[in-house]
């Protein structure tokens, strides 16, 4: 697209140096998980002079991962399986414009891909509260379910839009229901898509902040985030450990990309570009 | 019924009765959150804190959960909820009112007239943790202020210490001159290191009587004593008492620096006796802790105290006899002497009687020789009010803010005070202000 | 059928969504600390947020970092994408780099900055310090701390807006860049007269995503100053959760949630419309 070599060569450069910029934390992250914390203040940016494998053990053992990750893992299972269901039979409906009030639905749930969690938080933990739901992986998972479902929603609708309606008209003259059509004809095509949002759900679960630090709050109940988060406070000097513990978080997250970048970049892309 | 089914029936009752005893005596566990402890620290609590009670008190189990810097956070979000810890052990009365005023930690007014706290504690204790007439809290630990200084240093160089301001601007200049900086001071790693400074120098500048009459409402904050401690604290600042990197460094690291005589003296509390061995061990010279210097009219030594940490029992806790009798065998004086051995500074509890204690292990004679002097003084009168205890929150907090935008010119030392009044008023209408203890 | 395959998610949604947000603009009308009962105050709690400075700072600090990344981000993104087109082999490895920062988590980005990059004790700050350069934490200065916090979510989100962007660019037809290419474009010319105009839906779309996400802040400031020092990088979202949980104040809490969600639903609704009319032409 581009003859000129020199503008070529200035491009390439720009771009290495942003992406230099992008990977120079994670590379800090590296290096530091493996040093102690004097190293650290000492030559922040070289290699360790001693690999310290013990901050792993250290901050698996002191954040208690072993419970957190079982916890995270009850919470996404559980988030994923229940925004697949609804959120894919909800998009169907507003493909197909099966209800009367289809546009309304819509815009509901367009809205809802943006709403500020401080808006229904605080009566949310309240009610909770008095529930008894607090510190409970299944109130949380309804919680992430209620929230990630509209984009959800609005990417699965766009996988149901590009399907041809005449191979749903074929299975009805079969004599299949509008049940069948969904199970049977629709989803099987859409099914990249069901896979897409269920990566994207998952990683967004994993990752999520403000609920799991506000409803999950003994330390029997922590998600990998809420335990990261808390060792970060405690072990306020020990960077290495601190660093190590980050690492373990990230590690599930970053392996699932690199299998399925594809679906994460064309899912979180285009449906913030396709809506 | 027959005589027989009778006397067997009461037998069984009786045995029953025998055999479940106490409730004390059943399996019992109760949690506790504390702060931050770095492993050797959660070693000394588990193993003095934590476990003789448990071996006097078979049956029962403590278990700590370690929050960090987040305790209070967390404290206030789980107990909002209903949920949280047996044992609430909080960050001083300022943080514990709110909490009490809602009703999520219980009165222990019970509790203390069947141990009788209030004849074991210092008054003065018992008084920072009554709110609205009940008591809702107790104090885990007093602590004061003064000025940590570096006695070998001061040895060498033929300097004694200043007692009365003049001597310790004085001094401060002198330093300044000789090109260290005065003050060991630094608030990068926790802002609030600001109220160490404002409480030292309401209470021994403008003295403790004109503090206890604000906080009773005799006075507003604005008046003249109030405005000309603060204005010299702003000279101060101007003069380079405070060093010019107050904002970048940790108070730690300020504290490290004077034991390598890189800093003068450092105005600190006596919770800072717990990093003695670590800093100034590796350079061998020896720590010392004198009262801050007061102004005329004052009576010197002048401590301001202050209750770093409470404890304070859940309303929803499934054992609150448990915890009382927990509180109770922590304000004893074999408590006192064991933990004040081990672990300095943090486990002050404030006993009425420390006859007859003594301290071993890693109490040096300069740590013994403060409490003495703190619990003297207290005993006498003598005593000042740090912000941190004796202060409604939402003024606290602007205390200080505020006193930045003082160094720093943005507000003249007399709209911070005005401002301070506000708040405090505002807070003192709703309830907020911890019972000021009678002089 | 259509209402029962939809029922669940509409009835999970209203449940944790819409049924505490209407509970929420009630709330701003009453004063409570979620203990005692309840009291009515009308419209006391807006009144109380008009005349409070923190609540000033914190609307300004949110309009403030709006328009930080309404600009920044977008500007570093369109840049790399259009230099993404002049790169023959290798696009995708640069996609992959640009787009991680988007998928780790925020609270471990932020402990990341604010403990190696930030810390004028164990991070490049200290590094820089002993060089002799006299850089200092922004996060600990009140004139600094929000930009401190904004530079860690730009730097977060450019990414994922350039990636977008590069996908909307290779969309461009050739033929409008043969076309001026024989006209004798170079490449900035190219770029700023062709190909920008052509992805206008996309730049533009991508705005209003920034713009209703840079309300929705939270995380970053919450966990790199906590609004502080002194309220200096405050926003609405943190002084409504402060409010709410610290303060116990959750008719305050209430009415500052409500005030920049109204700005976020009006801004919502362009972004409906625009996204409607795409699919109803």
């Amino acid at each position: 697209m581009v003859q000129d070599k020199w503008a070529v060569r200035l491009g390439l450069g720009v771009l290495c140096f942003a992406a230099f910029c992008s990977l120079f934390p994670i590379v800090l992250l590296l290096l530091n998980s493996l040093k102690s914390a004097r190293e650290i203040i000492i030559s922040p940016l070289a290699w360790p002079m001693e690999f310290r494998w013990d901050n792993f053990a250290r901050a698996w053992q002191d954040a208690r991962f072993d419970k957190a990750i079982v916890n995270s893992l009850i919470i996404v299972v559980l988030t994923v399986f229940a925004v697949c269901t609804t959120a894919s039979a909800a998009a169907y409906v507003l493909a197909r414009r099966l209800i009367k009030r289809w546009q309304l639905a819509t815009i509901y749930f367009l809205v809802g891909t943006t709403a500020p969690i401080q808006l229904f938080l605080f009566p949310l933990y309240l009610a909770y509260s008095k529930l008894g739901l607090i510190n409970n992986p299944f109130g949380v998972a309804l919680i992430y379910t209620a929230i990630f479902s509209p984009v959800a929603i609005m990417l699965l609708r766009t996988f149901f839009i590009a399907i041809p309606i005449e191979v749903e008209e074929a299975a009805e003259i079969d004599g299949a229901n509008a049940w069948q059509k969904f199970t049977l004809v629709a989803l099987p095509i859409a099914w990249p898509g069901v896979l897409t949002v269920a990566l994207i759900v998952a990683m967004n679960t994993w990752n999520e902040f403000v609920i799991a630090a506000t409803f999950l709050q003994t330390a029997e109940r922590l998600t990998v985030i809420g335990a990261f988060f808390s060792l970060s406070g405690r072990y306020v000097t020990d960077w290495g450990e601190v660093m190590a513990a980050a690492l373990i978080v990230v590690i599930p997250i970053v392996t699932l990309f690199i299998f399925f970048q594809r679906q994460f970049i064309e899912g979180m892309a285009g449906g913030a570009v396709k809506g | 019924m027959t005589l027989k089914t009778v006397a067997f029936g009461a037998m069984a009752l009786a045995t029953l009765a025998l055999l479940s005893g106490p409730s004390i005596a059943e399996d019992v566990t109760i949690s506790w959150w504390y702060e931050a402890a770095n492993p050797e620290q959660q070693r000394i609590l588990e193993d003095n804190v934590i476990k003789p009670f448990e071996e006097a008190n078979p049956g029962v189990n403590i278990e700590v959960e370690y929050r960090g810097e987040n305790l209070d956070q967390s404290l206030r979000l789980a107990l909002l909820a209903g949920a949280g810890p047996d044992i609430v052990y909080g960050s001083g009365p300022s943080y514990i009112a709110p909490v009490a005023l809602a009703g999520q930690v219980l009165a222990l007014d019970d509790y203390a007239k069947q141990y009788g706290w209030r004849d074991r504690l210092l008054p003065v204790s018992i008084n920072v943790g009554t709110f609205n007439d009940h008591l809702y809290a107790l104090p885990a630990s007093h602590e004061a202020l003064g000025l940590f200084y570096n006695k070998t240093l001061f040895e060498k160089n033929g300097w004694s210490m200043p007692k009365t301001i003049d001597e310790f601007e004085a001094f401060c200049d002198q330093m300044l001159k000789l090109g260290i900086v005065p003050l060991a001071t630094g608030n990068a790693s926790w802002r609030g290191a600001n109220e160490h400074y404002v409480s030292i120098i309401l209470n021994n500048v403008a003295g403790p009587d004109t503090f206890y009459k604000v906080l009773t409402g005799e006075l507003p904050w604005t008046n003249p004593k109030f405005e000309e401690a603060i204005v010299k604290m702003a000279e101060w600042w101007d003069k380079g008492y405070f060093g010019p990197n107050y904002f970048s460094i940790g108070g730690e690291q300020a504290f490290a620096q004077l034991a390598t005589g890189e800093t003068g003296i450092a105005p600190n509390g006596t919770w800072m006796f717990q990093f003695g061995k670590q800093y100034f061990e590796p350079t061998s010279q020896e720590m010392a802790f004198a009262s801050f210097p007061t102004a005329e009219g004052v009576p010197y030594p002048n401590y301001p105290i202050g209750v770093g940490a409470t404890f304070s029992i859940n309303k929803n806790s499934q054992h609150p006899d448990v915890v009382a009798k927990f509180l109770d065998y922590v304000y004893t004086k074999e408590f006192y002497a064991r933990l004040n051995s081990v672990w300095l500074g943090m486990w002050a509890v404030p006993l009425r009687d420390l006859q007859g204690v003594e301290l071993g292990g890693e109490a040096t004679p300069a740590y013994a020789e403060a409490m003495k002097s703190m619990s003297e003084a207290i005993a006498n009168n003598q005593y000042g009010y740090t912000t941190w205890t004796f202060l409604p929150p939402a003024t606290d907090e602007y205390l200080i803010s505020g006193i930045e935008d003082v160094w720093l010119k943005k507000i003249t030392p007399h709209d911070y005070l005005a401002e301070l009044d506000r708040l405090f008023s505002e807070e003192k209408a709703g309830g907020k202000v911890p019972q000021t203890p009678l002089r | 059928m259509g209402r029962l395959l939809i029922a669940p998610a509409l009835i999970i949604n209203m449940l944790i969504m819409l049924g505490p947000a209407l509970f929420t603009v009630v709330l701003a009308f009453y004063r409570w600390d979620g203990a005692s009962t309840p009291v009515f105050v009308g419209f006391d709690n807006f009144v109380s947020l008009l005349g409070d400075r923190a609540f000033w700072s914190a609307l300004q600090n949110n309009l403030l970092w709006t328009a930080i990344f309404l600009t920044v981000p977008v500007a570093i993104a369109l840049v790399a994408g259009t230099l993404l087109l002049t790169v023959r082999k290798g696009t995708m490895l640069f996609q992959l780099i640009f787009f991680t920062p988007i998928i780790i988590a925020t609270v471990v980005w932020a402990k990341i900055w604010q403990l190696m990059i930030y810390s004028p004790v164990s991070g490049i700050v200290n590094l820089a310090n002993d060089a002799g350069i006299p850089l200092r934490d922004p996060l600990s200065m009140p004139q600094t701390a929000l930009l401190g916090v904004a530079i860690v979510d730009i730097w977060r989100w450019w990414g994922f807006l350039a990636v977008i962007f590069f996908g909307a660019l290779r969309q461009v037809p050739t033929e409008r860049v043969e076309a001026a290419r024989l006209d004798g474009a170079g490449f900035f010319q190219l770029a700023w007269y062709v190909l920008l105009p052509a992805i206008r839906p996309t730049i533009m779309l991508m705005m209003v995503l920034s713009l209703i996400w840079s309300f929705l802040v939270f995380d970053f400031v919450f966990i790199l100053t906590g609004g502080g020092p002194a309220r200096s990088s405050e926003v609405l979202a943190t002084f409504a959760y402060r409010s709410a949980f610290y303060q116990g104040n959750f008719g305050i809490a209430a009415a500052a949630a409500l005030v920049f969600g109204v700005f976020g639903l009006a801004v919502s609704v362009v972004y409906v419309r625009v996204q409607l009319k795409e699919d109803n032409p």
